[in-house]
């Protein structure tokens, strides 16, 4: 039975733009050989090395993580909603219905990197971006010492709610620098 | 041909590798992209010999660096003198103390010719019509310079309330110079998204990873000049931190390549206080630093957000450096030791360095019979304001001979004077 997967923003230059891919699959793990056969690179995306589901990758079947399903082993059939998506951090595992987890046309990505100090890294500051601005964060690296933490981040959203997010940020001391951190130089 | 020692670019956090375009940043985890070589390769076609049979310009180098052709501009560019400071040397106690001398380099006097000669080029190869940049200074007026030679369109971005001086040295070649208003941080941001949208050669963003390379070849030079090894202390301003890797890699690819004998050098990082991000992190033994909000007359290294920043860290920490940061007043003083003892006259960014050697060795932190070499990155005339009131005006006289004859006496016993207060200390 064909399965209906839906792929996310940050994936899409791999399906030649296709938000849905069709694929005929028993299980989780049959439906992301069958994606990659159809579309290359989209497994790589997905899973490690070791074949496990990378850390800010979420898969959802019927609204349920399979973190808290059977992972690879989790079956699907005819009825199955499939869904791909960038980690949202701060989330329990079920994605809260009212939440952005799909992109719309007009839709902007823009690349930062947020820098919290002492203060500003004991608030869940992603978690708080999503729900009053409604964007995706997709995070693709962070580091975090004592004193301080760096997050380089990937938000996808309308332009100005993105904006809105940043200056909100910015307000509560985060700093947001483009990733190229700066390009004014002396 | 050089083209066949780069492999491609290779992500300097996760390895990623990626083909030789002008790209940035991992696609994946955002960190910076650097070009990667075959050293293997480059080892069994490279000799002191080949080097020095070539003109006496950063290009002799060409292995090393990630052109696939002769250089379109810069072609004079680098091999600028390495110096031996006798009298400086004697004055902090150092036997063997040399200085590395971009203030002199072509053809915009500071060592971002050196990579802004290798971006240009290769945006050239890469088939761009447009050049640009964003900057305060030295960067503008170096791409400026060789955009022209080039044959290729500029846009130079600068903050708008930038000194009609540092401005005129960029706008005087007849590019298109845009003025932003509003903070720095907001014309930060402008311009990266600018870069983003526009396909053009952006130096020191699109390019980036071949523009950095231009560097190395700064620390090419210093170990070829000493006698084709390395040197044992080097002490590098920073501003974004990419130079003081770049020199520590030219080091270490010299010595992979069998060019020197021991890659053994020690780097010191020199910042100003006013604006220390990363001297700071090394003081602390943190790894990673705190940005700042710059306040210092050493504009040319006044990024509060340095971007290679953290690289910077670990490199000085892996090569059992240091770093410290001097204050604007200190940093002035070094300007004039600089100028007095060797008469070099070199800006802000050369006054820091020289004042933090001056402050490492009085904490014990430089050994005082080691190679030690200080990194002069550009000309004392382009930071003129930050000396103006701290040379003495001329003595004024009639056209009297007698009264001229009166004033050498009382400018020799001031000499008197000065070196017995001097001797007292």
């Amino acid at each position: 039975m064909p399965i209906n997967v839906r792929i996310p923003e940050a994936l899409r230059k791999l399906t030649s733009g296709a938000d849905l891919v069709s694929v005929e699959a028993a299980t989780v793990g049959e439906m992301l050989k069958a994606i990659d056969a159809k579309h290359p690179g989209l497994k790589e995306r997905i899973c490690d090395e070791q074949g496990n589901v990378r850390r800010f990758v979420n898969i959802f079947v019927n609204e349920e993580d399979i973190r808290f399903l059977q992972n690879l082993d989790t079956p699907l059939d005819a009825k199955s909603d499939v869904s791909i998506l960038p980690a949202i951090a701060g989330g329990a595992g079920k994605p809260a219905k009212a939440a952005k987890s799909e992109v719309v046309s007009g839709d902007v990505v823009r690349r930062v990197y947020l820098t919290f100090d002492e203060d500003t890294t004991k608030r869940p500051m992603i978690y708080e971006i999503v729900k009053r601005f409604d964007i995706i964060p997709n995070i693709r690296s962070a580091s975090a010492t004592e004193k301080l933490a760096i997050m380089g981040i990937e938000f996808t959203g309308p332009s100005e709610s993105l904006d809105n997010a940043f200056a909100w940020l910015r307000k509560q001391g985060v700093r947001v620098d483009p990733i190229e951190m700066n390009v004014v130089e002396p | 041909m050089p083209a066949e020692f780069v492999k491609g670019l290779k992500c300097r956090e996760c390895n990623r590798l990626y083909e030789k375009k002008p790209v940035h940043v991992c696609e994946f985890c955002f960190g910076p992209l650097e070009v990667d070589y075959d050293y293997e390769k480059i080892a069994k076609n490279i000799s002191r010999e080949k080097i020095q049979s070539r003109d006496r310009t950063m290009w002799r180098y060409e292995e090393f660096l990630p052109l696939d052709q002769k250089p379109a501009v810069g072609r004079g560019t680098g091999y600028t003198p390495l110096v031996r400071a006798e009298r400086l040397g004697k004055e902090l106690g150092l036997k063997e103390l040399w200085i590395k001398n971009d203030a002199v380099n072509y053809p915009t006097l500071s060592f971002k010719d050196r990579v802004v000669s290798v971006a240009l080029s290769k945006a050239k190869e890469f088939g761009f019509k447009t050049v640009a940049c964003a900057t305060t200074g030295n960067l503008g007026n170096s791409v400026a310079a060789q955009a022209v030679r080039a044959g290729l369109e500029c846009y130079i971005f600068m903050p708008a309330n930038l000194e009609q001086g540092k401005i005129i040295g960029t706008s005087i070649y007849g590019v298109h110079v845009v003025g932003i208003s509003g903070n720095y941080d907001g014309v930060n941001r402008l311009c990266s998204e600018i870069a983003g949208k526009f396909g053009w050669a952006f130096a020191n963003i699109n390019m980036r990873p071949f523009y950095a390379e231009g560097s190395k070849t700064f620390g090419h030079e210093i170990c070829e000049q000493l006698g084709w090894k390395a040197p044992r202390h080097v002490i590098v301003p920073m501003a974004g931190g990419s130079l003081i890797c770049k020199i520590h890699k030219a080091v270490n690819e010299f010595h992979k390549t069998g060019l020197i004998p021991d890659a053994n050098v020690k780097i010191y990082g020199a910042q100003a206080t006013g604006c220390s991000p990363i001297t700071t992190a090394v003081k602390n033994g943190w790894e990673l630093f705190k940005p700042v909000k710059p306040d210092t007359i050493a504009r040319s290294i006044a990024i509060g957000n340095p971007a290679d920043g953290f690289y910077a860290i670990k490199t000085i920490r892996q090569s059992g450096g240091w770093a410290e940061d001097v204050t604007d007043p200190e940093l002035v003083e070094g300007i004039k030791l600089l100028a007095r003892t060797e008469g070099i006259f070199t800006e802000t960014a050369g006054g820091v360095t020289v004042a933090v050697t001056k402050k490492l060795i009085e904490q014990g932190r430089i050994q005082k019979d080691e190679s030690v070499v200080i990194a002069v990155t550009g000309n004392g005339l382009k930071t003129i304001e930050a000396v103006t009131n701290a040379v003495p005006r001329p003595d004024i006289i009639e056209a009297k001979l007698g009264d001229f004859e009166k004033l050498v006496d009382v400018i020799r016993d001031r000499s008197k004077n000065a070196v017995a207060a001097a001797a007292g200390n």
